[in-house]
């Protein structure tokens, strides 16, 4: 287990968060969180090799989420997936200028497709910052 | 009551008894000073009255000391401090050039409202003639008495009849040198025959005392008063007598006694004559007096002003009318001033130019309109009339004047003019209507045909109107589903991001079972083949709990429970989001049915959801034993979701709460829905039901929601109103029967 990836995952819905981990707990390391708040503590005490999360949470949302890891580890930042239902053009594309969004996916998600971006981000990025 | 000597029914009454009875009325005030003069005051005393108003006592007609030297300051002081004893009294007056005269005074007392001495009037007789005839009478008692005592009294001293001696006054009555006489028998030279006898009888008596006769050296026979008696000189016995020539006194007394019967006479007659006139005089000013107290009250108590003025316009005299319009209290307080002292420039000087011509032309200024101010400082009109005062001869002293406020008068009329003028030009145009109509019920008799025809044309129109009012209503109710889906595809973009996570949960958890199905099953496989190749249960048992940690048989196992739940909790929420939806869109099939308003809320809610379920906390207050209620579902919650579309919208990305409270009163139900939101300004307050009037941006509402909404509960026979404070919430009442009119 020691040499998987480390994967956060944040989302408000238990239910997206629950299957996020039962489809991929075979492939990586999966820490959950079902807010913003809860990622950043996370954040604070693991090593995480990207970040997967909502966009449209209470609270905090996805972008300012982002936005927050973008201003806190600017040295070491992770990967950034964001996984929506919906979100607005200019939500997504401040996330990509600003936040170092590397993929915006919709849901529902297909796990196969999900699995290959994670490591297709984790390849893409390998050379440059990890 | 003070005195008025000034009207002018009293004074001419008055002017003709005082001249008759030639006495001086004049008042003046506890300072002494003067302050009327009339009557023959003039006459008596030689002062005109103007040189005398205004000024002392003292300085004008009465002396501090009389030729007597009687103090009459103190006098003066007496009769003001002490009228009752001073009703009537008697001093020497003094005259302009400088003579004094006596004056008899009756003396009454003046007093003002407060019943306060203000001053004495007093009128007086001159009594000087009396007084000198008394001091003539008085100096010819003296002037006899001296000369009885300076007639020269002859002393004879004799015995019996022979001269011893006599006198130098016997010598100047008998014409003897005194040495001719000593010596001289007196009975044979100086007393004639006829004398004799009885002298030479008198002589013997004591003390005698009688009239005789001498014989003058001239011869002339003098008659002769004689007083002798006996009397020794030395220690002779002799007689002394006086003698005096009574010839002069004899006539003296005699035209004395004369002039004094005359004088009695006329002292008498003049007593009586004064006392009767004194008596008329007393009675007529009591009348005077009465009538003039009865005109007083009269003239004060008239509304008009009323003053007296004298040629420099000063006030001589005012009713209390003036007076308080001259803001006074008490005549003294204006007599001597002028309306300068009381009014501004542009008042005061008009009068006082007005007032001047009157007097120096002699034509009197009749009711003419003058512009005053009241003694509240507005301004009023003043009819006044003013007549020019003349003296017995002609001259002008002075003028009356009268004002009236004639202020409501003129307003009055100004405004009869105007409603006069109104009537006038309302009279015309009643004419000219009378013509119009007149010729309009000519026309109309002429039009009546064509009205038939046109009544007819209208009746087409009618059916014409009717066919599009139904075109209109069915385009309206289009209109209202139109809304609607266009209210539903502004939502829809969120309504699919709502569905969006429980088809995730449904799809990628059947992916997921499908993976743990997979270990599962390859555990459940391998188990078959192990069983196939051993019966050992111990074995068999071993290799299939290391199979079961080889594939997380138990994770699998435990996610796939799991993941049942989360499958079954998204199918649920789809189902209710697609309930809410088919709910929401239903058409026009159903009409009227009795509802569940509680649903139709809920379902509207579900399909907000995606809208405020991050920051907004929606509270229901529902009233359990709420009754279903006849209407129209389908448009129905088409108003709660514009109203509660709205709240959200009004809240916008801030935390808030929207509160849902339902009730019955009476045969009614009603729906509060109440956010935080940021409230309606008041000036659009009125707008929120128009069409197309709206706050959104472009894509966020068409501005018909509340139009729509209203319309479609007035179509229930219901209420819609709402409250609103800008920055704290608004709150929309929707109010609608249980039950709908059967006429419906």
């Amino acid at each position: 287990m020691g040499d998987k990836y480390v994967i956060l995952y944040i989302d408000d819905e238990e239910s997206n968060l629950r299957i996020f981990r039962n489809s991929f707990r075979r492939d990586f390391e999966i820490f959950l969180a079902s807010s913003a708040e809860k990622g950043i503590e996370i954040l604070n005490r693991e090593r995480i090799d990207v970040i997967i999360t909502d966009q449209r949470m209470p609270g905090t949302t996805g972008l300012e989420l982002l936005k927050m890891i973008h201003v806190r580890y600017p040295d070491i930042p992770p990967h950034r997936l964001m996984v929506s239902g919906y979100a607005a053009p200019a939500e997504i594309k401040t996330a990509f200028k600003e936040y170092g969004l590397f993929r915006f996916i919709s849901k529902p998600w297909e796990a196969e497709e999900l699995k290959q971006i994670i490591l297709n981000v984790i390849q893409t990025k390998h050379g440059q910052d990890v | 009551m003070q005195q008025n000597n000034n009207d002018f029914k009293a004074e001419k009454y008055y002017q003709q008894i005082v001249n008759l009875a030639n006495v001086a009325i004049l008042k003046f005030d506890r300072q002494f000073i003067l302050t009327d003069f009339t009557g023959n005051s003039e006459k008596i005393f030689g002062f005109k009255k103007e040189e005398v108003i205004g000024r002392s006592l003292y300085e004008t007609i009465v002396p501090h000391q009389e030729s007597s030297g009687r103090n009459l300051v103190k006098l003066i002081n007496a009769v003001i401090d002490h009228i009752d004893s001073y009703e009537y009294n008697e001093n020497e007056n003094i005259r302009k050039d400088g003579t004094r005269i006596w004056m008899q005074w009756y003396n009454s007392e003046i007093r003002n409202q407060k019943n306060e001495l203000t001053g004495i009037l007093s009128i007086g007789i001159d009594i000087t003639d009396r007084i000198n005839m008394e001091a003539a009478l008085k100096e010819s008692e003296e002037r006899f008495k001296t000369l009885s005592d300076l007639t020269f009294e002859g002393i004879l001293i004799h015995d019996n009849g022979l001269i011893i001696d006599c006198n130098l006054s016997f010598e100047r009555q008998i014409g003897y040198a005194r040495n001719e006489l000593i010596g001289m028998q007196l009975f044979d030279r100086l007393i004639p025959h006829g004398y004799r006898e009885q002298m030479m009888h008198k002589i013997s008596m004591d003390s005698v005392q009688y009239e005789a006769e001498t014989i003058h050296k001239d011869g002339t026979i003098i008659p002769i008063s004689i007083e002798s008696k006996s009397t020794k000189i030395g220690e002779k016995q002799v007689r002394v007598a006086a003698i005096r020539n009574i010839s002069e006194l004899k006539r003296t007394i005699h035209e004395l006694d004369q002039y004094k019967h005359h004088l009695e006479e006329i002292v008498r007659q003049r007593t009586h004559e004064l006392k009767t006139k004194s008596k008329e005089l007393q009675q007529q000013n009591d009348l005077l007096q009465m009538e003039r107290n009865q005109l007083r009250t009269i003239i004060d108590h008239i509304p008009d002003l009323i003053y007296i003025k004298d040629t420099k316009s000063r006030f001589l005299n005012a009713n209390l009318m003036q007076i308080i319009h001259l803001r006074q209290k008490e005549l003294s307080e204006i007599t001597g001033k002028t309306d300068r002292d009381f009014f501004n420039e542009n008042y005061a000087g008009k009068y006082y130019t007005d007032e001047q011509h009157i007097m120096s032309t002699g034509n009197p200024m009749i009711n003419t309109e003058e512009l005053g101010i009241n003694e509240k400082d507005e301004q009023i009109y003043l009819s006044s009339t003013k007549i020019p005062l003349k003296d017995k001869n002609g001259k002008i002293v002075g003028l009356v004047g009268i004002g009236r406020d004639i202020t409501e008068k003129r307003i009055a009329e100004n405004k009869l003019t105007i409603q006069k003028k109104y009537l006038e030009e309302y009279n015309l145009l009643l004419e000219e209507r009378t013509q119009k109509i007149e010729k309009l019920n000519a026309d109309l008799f002429d039009s009546n045909d064509k009205l038939e025809s046109a009544n007819r044309i209208l009746s087409e129109r009618k059916k014409e109107l009717e066919q599009a009012l139904e075109q209109l209503k069915t385009a309206q109710s289009q209109l209202i589903q139109s809304e609607k889906m266009a209210s539903l595809g502004i939502l829809l973009a969120g309504i699919a991001h709502e569905i969006n996570n429980p088809v995730n949960f449904i799809y990628a958890g059947v992916n997921s079972m499908i993976k743990d199905f997979e270990d599962i099953s390859m555990v459940i496989e391998s188990c078959n083949a192990i069983q196939d190749q051993s019966s050992d249960v111990h074995t068999l048992l071993t290799r299939f709990d290391a199979l079961k940690k080889e594939h997380e048989f138990e994770t699998a196992y435990i996610a796939i429970t799991e993941t049942l739940q989360d499958v079954k909790l998204g199918a649920t929420r789809i189902r209710e989001i697609v309930n809410g939806l088919s709910r929401f869109s239903r058409m026009e099939q159903e009409q009227w049915k009795s509802t569940d308003i509680h649903d139709e809320i809920d379902s509207v809610l579900v399909l907000l959801k995606n809208k405020y379920k991050h920051h907004i906390e929606v509270v229901k207050e529902y009233d359990s034993s709420l009754p279903l209620v006849e209407c129209h579902a389908g448009k129905l919650n088409q108003v709660f979701m514009n109203i509660i579309n709205n709240a959200i919208d009004a809240i916008n990305q801030s935390q808030g709460r929207i509160t849902i409270k339902t009730g019955k009163y009476d045969d009614h139900v009603f729906i509060s829905i109440t956010d935080t939101g940021c409230g309606i300004k008041e000036e659009e307050k009125k707008k929120i039901f128009d069409p197309f009037f709206t706050t959104k941006e472009v894509g966020y509402g068409l501005g018909l929601g509340l139009a729509i909404s209203y319309s479609i509960i007035q179509e229930h026979d219901g209420e819609i109103t709402v409250k609103s404070a800008v920055g704290k919430g608004s709150e929309f009442i929707i109010k609608i029967p249980v039950v709908q009119f059967k006429g419906k």
